[in-house]
């Protein structure tokens, strides 16, 4: 997007905008600077660019009550990654200033606020107006959700990896993020979660396929013990390079993984689809964190929503003449089969080994464990 | 007559080429009398001269 675009109030999209109750407001009262002057220097001293990063004076503060929680959203709060980075160091990055610096440099440009959804592209994308200012209740797929949620979800929600097809619910862009991802969802519901999987507005298959439980002879069995995902999601990708420090640089890779559910607490089923994260136990040195003493606290496995779902599936087509149960009952013993078993952990550190093995599954065919 | 033709194009296309500067001269606010916020905000015209290009983002591949 060019320079002069992203902050252009023009086309029927301006003039939307300009007629509009967002558009009758002194451009001022939002966004600071200072009025009867010449140059542009001038014009913008006390610039405020993205107003609704004031919590206590912006968009809820000023009408819309109704996303009065947002500042307790992961979108805002941020929270998934000082949890996660508290259970393995054991203490809180935000007590230690050179930490905190570190997060803000690396980490921080994923906050999102309600301009990044509603106005503008998000930052971490280079920003810029969407539709000429004009304040869009319903995000753009492409230009908000996916401009952050591209390099895994996107991609793969609309086939656009040289692996896999489009998930079934993209297919003619029938469906878009928000059809599913309520705004209940995305603005908090006041909980202040630490996982996006702790909200309980967070969509669930059955939302829409109710009956889908007494469907077949498969889900008879499977049903209450298996994430959807395991039988209908394709190959998904798991990052290989951490974004901070040089500790992991690997390439992304398409794999997938079934192993025991790392948050049972959260969700229900007993075997979930996990991918791999690119973390390790000097992953934030350059921040000043030499180590983390807690790093086995949690598994770098991590419970995983692919986006891409098919009725047919690896797992749920056979080549003629095997059995039904073949493709997963007779997945093998290696780190090409689709479980995680003793074999996957078998080229990590011990302390990588001991976070993930409660998710790993027994060798053998799973009616034998 | 055909001088009279010639003249008659000639005119023409002068009239056009400045109709087509006086366009661009009403798309540029008046700055030296204190422009608005919009003034400059809706003028493509000025946002093109004045607005400063954008440093490379990182290439980075997103947690999502």
């Amino acid at each position: 997007m060019e320079g002069w675009l992203k902050v252009f109030i023009g086309g029927a999209d301006g003039e939307e905008f300009l007629a509009s109750i967002h558009g009758r407001k002194d451009c001022i009262s939002c966004h600071g600077g200072a009025p009867g002057v010449v140059s542009k220097e001038e014009a913008h001293a006390g610039l405020i660019v993205d107003p609704s990063e004031d919590m206590e004076n912006g968009c809820n503060a000023a009408c819309h009550s109704e996303t009065k929680h947002y500042e307790n959203s992961v979108h805002w709060t941020q929270a998934g990654y000082f949890a996660a980075f508290r259970d393995r160091a054991g203490f809180d990055l935000r007590d230690h200033p050179e930490l905190a610096a570190g997060f803000a440099q690396d980490c921080s440009s994923c906050h999102a606020s309600c301009g990044d959804c509603h106005i503008s592209q998000p930052k971490n994308v280079g920003g810029g107006l969407i539709s000429a200012h004009r304040v869009n209740r319903t995000p753009d797929m492409k230009r908000n959700c996916t401009a952050c949620h591209g390099s895994r979800v996107g991609d793969e929600y609309q086939g656009l990896n040289l692996y896999g097809s489009p998930d079934v619910h993209y297919r003619s862009e029938a469906m878009l993020c928000v059809d599913c991802h309520s705004a209940e969802e995305m603005h908090g519901d006041n909980t202040n979660p630490s996982t996006r999987y702790a909200v309980e507005a967070m969509p669930q298959c059955e939302d829409c396929h109710s009956e889908v439980s007494q469907a077949n002879s498969y889900h008879l069995v499977h049903f209450d013990e298996l994430a959807c995902q395991a039988c209908h999601s394709q190959d998904y990708k798991n990052c290989n390079a951490c974004h901070v420090g040089d500790g992991i640089t690997g390439e992304s890779y398409a794999a997938f993984k079934i192993g025991r559910n790392p948050i049972p607490e959260l969700r229900d089923p007993e075997y979930v689809v996990l991918r791999h994260v690119p973390i390790a136990s000097d992953t934030y040195a350059n921040w000043g964190q030499p180590e983390l003493d807690e790093f086995a606290a949690l598994p770098s496995w991590k419970y995983a929503s692919p986006h891409n779902i098919r009725r047919w599936t690896a797992r749920t087509q056979v080549e003629e003449g095997m059995e039904c149960y073949e493709s997963c009952h007779g997945s093998p013993n290696r780190s090409d089969g689709w479980f995680l078993r003793a074999v996957d952990l078998e080229s990590m550190t011990e302390s990588e080994r001991e976070a993930n093995s409660h998710l790993v599954v027994p060798d053998g065919p799973p009616h034998e464990w | 007559m055909i001088i009279r033709l010639l003249l008659v194009v000639l005119l023409s296309i002068g009239m056009i080429a400045c109709s087509d500067e006086d366009d661009q001269m009403a798309t540029m606010p008046d700055v030296a009398t204190k422009a608005t916020c919009l003034d400059c905000h809706t003028s493509e015209t000025m946002l093109k001269a004045t607005v400063a290009p954008d440093p490379p983002l990182p290439a980075d591949e997103g947690e999502g």
